[in-house]
């Protein structure tokens, strides 16, 4: 049981109990010492009022004294009315008398004359042989029966008073004696009366001179009630070593804490008096409240300790338990924070914190080696000025009162880089919260898109070589054609050359043919250009028909394709290539969605609709309600239902391996919502598939159309010369011989030092430089950088067989040059070359032209 | 037997009033019921010469039952000798007393004024076995043959001595007074006592004893001149004795110091020093109980009296343009008609 005691209650424990010791050791001690104290203070008092009495006793004798002085003869009453008031006035006076000297022969006549008086049966009670005299009481106060008995006595007659009585006659001073005169213990007081003023040598010359005797009772135990004194002091008076008065007899019979006793010296020549006090501190006296009192607080603190230490150590253990819980929850969370901080830390978006007003709290190293900031130079930065993304600070501004405003935001955005570079980003921002609902926090987190837009662009070419392949598979048979119908034609012109009229007829045929021919091929090769995505605002319907045309030679002719345009023109602002793209994928999988469909069809349809609440709930990446709504349907297998939810996903295919990458409708999904369109399908098993794309209609005057219809008016020159250079013997003398016959006068030359040396001899002439584009020694974009220098108005138009701004390598921004593409029709040429001579700017926004 | 039984009263202390005399009899009821072993309460038996309402022997019964009040059972018998003061009727008082002290047998016997002893102690219990305090008895106890083996007491002494005193500290040096009192004996014994004094110290006193009103206040009005000071004796004697005049002449005529030892003559002199009735009876008490509590009778002296008035008639002073000392002043009672 002990050793099970928790050492803290035991040490409180012991701890009390040490308290408790001392507290009643020092209590004692202060009992002890507070006894002490109050022992010898009332020693003194008593002492002190002993005295006080002793001086009154003396000053009675002498009140009385002055009486005989005063006067030859004192009466009676004049001493019964002195002596009654001394005694009146000191109770502890039992007895006043005087007793006149009386020599023996004197006896009788002190008798007759009290006689006299009234005092019948007075009587002198002296020794008989004493002659020197005697005192025999004359006077004595209080006059009562009792004390009366004493008249006649003489003071010499009692042995203890003789001593006392001859040194008062002898010393003139008050003396004192042991009474025995009566039982009762008394002191009795001297002073010798003398009938004149005599030296102490007459008066031992001659003692019958003196004339009486003063005498005063003193009652020692009424003297000690006059004194203030407490019960339990034992005081005796003692007179010369005996007892006056009896010790107060203690009862208590309970043991004595300790015992005190002093004895002291009272008066000097009238009373010499010893008091002798002694006092007991026994356990029943109330001055030990305080002892007890201090072992019961002892008691109390120690009881108390053990309460504290017991709670303590129960709330110590209970800490100590909580303590570990805690420890061990802040482990867990501090392991859950260092899992997210590494999250944080290591992941490959860049994160930001930001407090509720934008400061940057906080960037993770994938910001920094995403964005190129570094911590010091970011964090305590507002981020809304930073101006992070290619927008600018506006852009973020309204993002940030999205986020301020409880709603998270999500998006692609042109982060700027601390270089100054645009990075694609998809930025996620989200508001964090207190427990209050108060905005904290705001987390920003940018996902590097640069590396993914790069695969989708390598994943879209190669769709399109993909596609493209299949085109040209179509394209093959048609061009086959046109080239066939060209040579027939051609055939035919040479064999009726004597019949202008066919001849005329037969050139016509083959220019349409080679337009048909050419207008592929462009159609071909911008299908394949690798341009970025580009929105632009372009009309449906234009983009709908050019595409059609080029999937002819795409659907096999037994598959019926129907086309049902609304005559609305419909405006989106979408990437014309992706829109192809699309198309082809739609068209391609319908194909191959028909191979085993009996009396298979392609339905393409765009209308404008409306779209209901409810769609717009269903599908919140459709930016807005109206919409051009195209659908492409086909009758042919149909889709499984459990893999309509997977058609989407990227590399899903149903195809054979080499027939499909799994990458088409991914794709068009993609490029759907980049455009903030929708796309759904319904499908039915062995009844057909329908593709439904809803496109966000905008309202705008100036588009791009698929094929903008140009004009076949020539326009003729004035013999402006024009130098034309080209590679190409075959090329530069046929444009050469075109452009003669429209009015031009040209000078040719066959690449780019060619053309500046020509153009050295004849720059005051040149009116015009038309340039191929890639060609030996010198190319045309190095020549149109050279004659720019000697003429910076100088009209340079470019021609290329290739996709026209990449192969010319020129800038559409920098180069003030206008590009037509190979073929070009002779209308066009002239208009183009027109308008630059005359200083009119084409009407292309771009400073690109051709056939587009 | 009707006088007898008028004459006898059983009182502790001092008469009560109606409801304590109620009071004490319920506790005397209850005192019958206390059981037959209580302590016997002492019998003291108050033998007066007088009668009850005179003021004397008033006097001596209000201190005696001061002194024994509770201490001793009181009995009281008056001889009424002052209203009858023919020997016989004191003698029949005398047997009378002796009868009832036979039947009393009380524990001490205490006896006030000249006649009680005369008639009564001196003839019957001389020596005998009950106790006796007397008191009251004028100057001496000589005609009675006092001290006996089984009395004391205290004689009645007037305070001639300390008068002369006061007339001396008054008057400094002083040769010759006058002493007026009415013309009986005992004045005339009073006279020899106070000219014992005066001579003593070489003071001429001359008599003057009258026997009426008119012979006082022409003989207080002649004396006015012929000494330093008068002193006034008793009136009792004086037959047609008048206050108002006493009064009246006293007022008109004071011219020198006027003394006097009795205490209803303090209207009529500027300076008086009476003996008091109170303390024979407080002191005939005392001894009462000491020999009731084991004193030898016969060893307690016979005392004088020693306790004095001193009273001041202011009225008289202003009269007589006589200056008192301070400490008389102090001390004395001031009187005034």
């Amino acid at each position: 049981m002990f050793f099970s005691t928790p050492r803290p209650v035991l040490l409180a424990g012991v701890l009390g109990l040490l308290i408790t010791a001392v507290m009643s050791g020092l209590s004692y001690n202060r009992l002890i010492n507070d006894e002490r104290h109050t022992f010898d203070n009332q020693v003194q008092n008593i002492r002190e009022d002993l005295s006080i009495q002793s001086r009154k006793a003396i000053e009675a004798l002498d009140n009385i004294s002055s009486l005989f002085k005063a006067s030859e003869s004192v009466d009676i009453d004049e001493f019964h009315i002195l002596a009654s008031e001394q005694v009146e006035r000191y109770p502890f006076i039992r007895t006043i008398y005087y007793a006149p000297y009386v020599l023996h022969s004197e006896r009788s006549d002190v008798e007759n004359a009290m006689h006299e008086l009234g005092f019948i049966g007075f009587t002198i009670h002296a020794a008989d042989d004493s002659t020197a005299g005697s005192f025999p009481i004359k006077y004595i106060e209080p006059f009562s029966p009792l004390y009366i008995l004493r008249l006649g006595y003489d003071l010499l007659l009692t042995p203890s008073f003789t001593n006392a009585v001859n040194r008062a006659v002898d010393t003139a001073a008050i003396t004192s004696a042991k009474s025995d005169i009566t039982s009762k213990q008394s002191i009795t007081l001297f002073k010798a009366l003398y009938a004149g003023r005599l030296s102490l040598q007459e008066r031992a010359i001659y003692p019958a001179m003196k004339n009486g005797m003063l005498a005063l009772d003193i009652d020692p135990q009424i003297l000690l009630q006059e004194v203030d004194r407490i019960p339990q002091l034992s005081v005796t008076l003692l007179y010369r070593n005996q007892p006056l008065t009896d010790k107060n007899a203690t009862t208590s019979t309970a043991p004595e804490l300790v015992h005190f006793d002093k004895q002291v010296t009272i008066g000097k020549e009238g009373m010499q008096l010893s008091l002798y006090c002694d006092k007991s501190v026994s356990w029943h006296q109330a001055d030990l409240t305080l002892l007890l009192l201090s072992s019961g607080m002892g008691i109390t603190i120690t009881i108390l300790l053990i309460v504290i230490a017991r709670t303590f150590h129960s709330r110590s253990r209970l800490l100590l338990q909580r303590n570990e819980e805690v420890q061990a929850l802040v482990d867990e969370k501090t392991k859950e924070l260092q899992k997210l901080s590494s999250a944080v830390e290591y992941a490959g978006e860049a994160i930001t914190l930001m407090d509720a007003s934008g400061i940057i709290e906080y960037i993770n190293p994938a910001f920094t080696r995403i964005m190129g900031y570094q911590p010091e130079h970011i964090v305590g930065q507002n981020a809304i000025m930073l101006g992070l993304s290619e927008q600018g600070s506006e852009n973020f501004d309204e993002i940030w009162q999205t986020v301020v405003a409880g709603e998270s935001w999500t998006g692609r955005q042109m982060s700027r880089h601390q270089d100054g570079t645009l990075i694609p980003t998809r930025l996620s921002m989200a508001p964090i919260h207190n427990s209050n609902s108060q905005l904290v926090h705001v987390v920003a987190i940018h996902q590097d898109l640069s590396e993914q837009e790069v695969i989708e662009e390598r994943l879209r070419q190669s769709q399109k070589m993909e596609a493209v392949g299949t085109l040209v598979g179509g394209i093959a048979h048609d061009f086959n054609n046109m080239l066939a119908a060209i040579q027939g034609n051609v055939y035919l012109a040479d064999i009726n050359m004597d019949h202008p009229a066919t001849v005329r007829e037969k050139l016509g045929k083959i220019e349409t043919l080679t337009s048909r021919a050419s207008t592929m091929v462009q159609q071909l090769l911008s299908f394949a250009r690798k341009d970025r995505v580009k929105l632009s605002s372009l009309s449906l319907n234009s983009m709908l028909k050019e595409s059609f045309k080029l999937s002819e030679t795409v659907v096999p002719e037994n598959i019926d394709l129907i086309y049902d345009i609304c005559e609305e023109e419909l405006i989106v602002k979408a990437d014309v290539t992706q829109l192809q793209q699309i198309i082809m994928n739609l068209l391609s999988n319908a194909c191959d969605a028909l191979k085993q469909a009996d009396k298979p069809n392609i339905t393409c349809r765009l209308s404008a609709d409306d779209m209901e609440p409810s769609f717009m709930q269903a599908h919140p990446e459709l930016k807005s309600s109206r919409v051009a709504h195209l659908s492409v349907a086909d009758n042919g297998s149909g889709i499984a239902k459990s893999d309509l939810d997977k058609i989407f996903e990227p590399f899903f295919t149903t195809k054979d391996v080499g027939e499909g990458t799994g990458l088409g409708l991914s794709m068009v999904f993609g490029a759907i919502q980049r455009i903030q369109g929708a796309i759904t399908v319904e499908s039915t098993r062995h009844k057909g598939t329908t593709f439904h794309l809803y496109l966000p209609r905008i309202e705008q005057a100036a588009v791009i159309s698929a094929n903008d219809e140009q004009s076949d008016v020539i326009v003729q020159g004035m013999g402006e010369t024009v130098l034309l250079v080209d590679d190409a013997h075959d090329v530069r003398d046929a444009i050469s011989e075109v452009l003669s016959g429209i009015g031009y006068r040209v000078l040719t030359a066959s690449d780019g030092k060619d053309a500046l040396h020509q153009f050295s001899m004849h720059e005051q002439d040149i009116k015009a430089v038309i340039s191929d584009v890639v060609m030996p020694h010198m190319g045309g974009k190095e020549l149109f950088r050279l004659l720019r220098q000697r003429n910076p108005r100088l009209p340079f138009l470019m021609i290329t067989g290739y996709d026209s701004l990449k192969a010319a390598g020129i800038s559409a921004d920098g180069d003030d040059c206008v590009l037509i593409n190979k073929p070009f029709s002779v209308s066009s040429l002239s208009r183009q070359l027109h308008d630059m001579i005359h200083h009119t700017q084409p009407t292309d926004s771009s400073h690109s032209t051709g056939n587009q | 037997m009707i006088g007898y039984a008028a004459n006898i009263v059983t009182t502790y202390g001092r008469q009560r009033p109606l409801f304590r005399r109620l009071a004490a009899s319920v506790v005397a009821l209850v005192s019958l019921l206390i059981p037959l072993s209580a302590p016997h309460a002492a019998t003291c038996l108050y033998i007066s010469s007088y009668h009850s309402g005179y003021e004397w022997n008033d006097g001596i019964e209000q201190g005696l039952e001061k002194s024994l009040a509770g201490k001793c059972r009181l009995e009281k018998f008056y001889m009424d000798s002052k209203r009858h003061q023919s020997d016989d009727h004191s003698k029949m008082m005398a047997l009378q007393a002796k009868a009832y002290i036979e039947k009393l047998s009380p524990d001490i016997l205490i006896a006030a004024d000249d006649n009680a002893s005369r008639y009564l102690i001196q003839p019957f219990y001389k020596n005998s076995s009950i106790p006796v305090v007397f008191c009251g008895i004028n100057y001496s106890v000589a005609p009675y043959g006092y001290p006996y083996d089984n009395a004391t007491g205290m004689i009645e002494i007037s305070p001639v001595r300390p008068l002369y005193k006061q007339i001396k500290a008054i008057l400094g040096s002083v040769k010759r007074g006058a002493f007026l009192a009415a013309d009986v004996t005992t004045q005339h014994r009073e006279y020899d006592l106070n000219k014992e004094v005066y001579s003593s110290h070489g003071i001429e006193l001359a008599p003057v004893f009258v026997k009426t009103m008119a012979e006082w206040s022409k003989q207080f009005k002649r004396l006015q001149s012929q000494g330093d000071f008068l002193v006034i004796g008793n009136n009792a004697g004086i037959s047609d004795w008048s206050e108002e005049q006493a009064t009246a002449v006293s007022r008109a005529e004071t011219r020198i110091l006027t003394v006097t030892n009795y205490d209803w003559m303090r209207w009529y002199a500027l300076l008086s020093i009476t003996k008091l009735a109170e303390e024979q009876g407080e002191w005939a008490g005392d001894v009462a109980l000491a020999v009731l509590g084991g004193a030898d009778i016969s060893k307690i002296p016979v005392v004088a009296n020693r306790h004095w008035n001193i009273y001041v008639n202011p009225e008289l002073l202003e009269t007589s343009g006589i200056k008192l000392p301070q400490t008389i002043m102090l001390k004395a009672i001031r009187v005034s008609r």
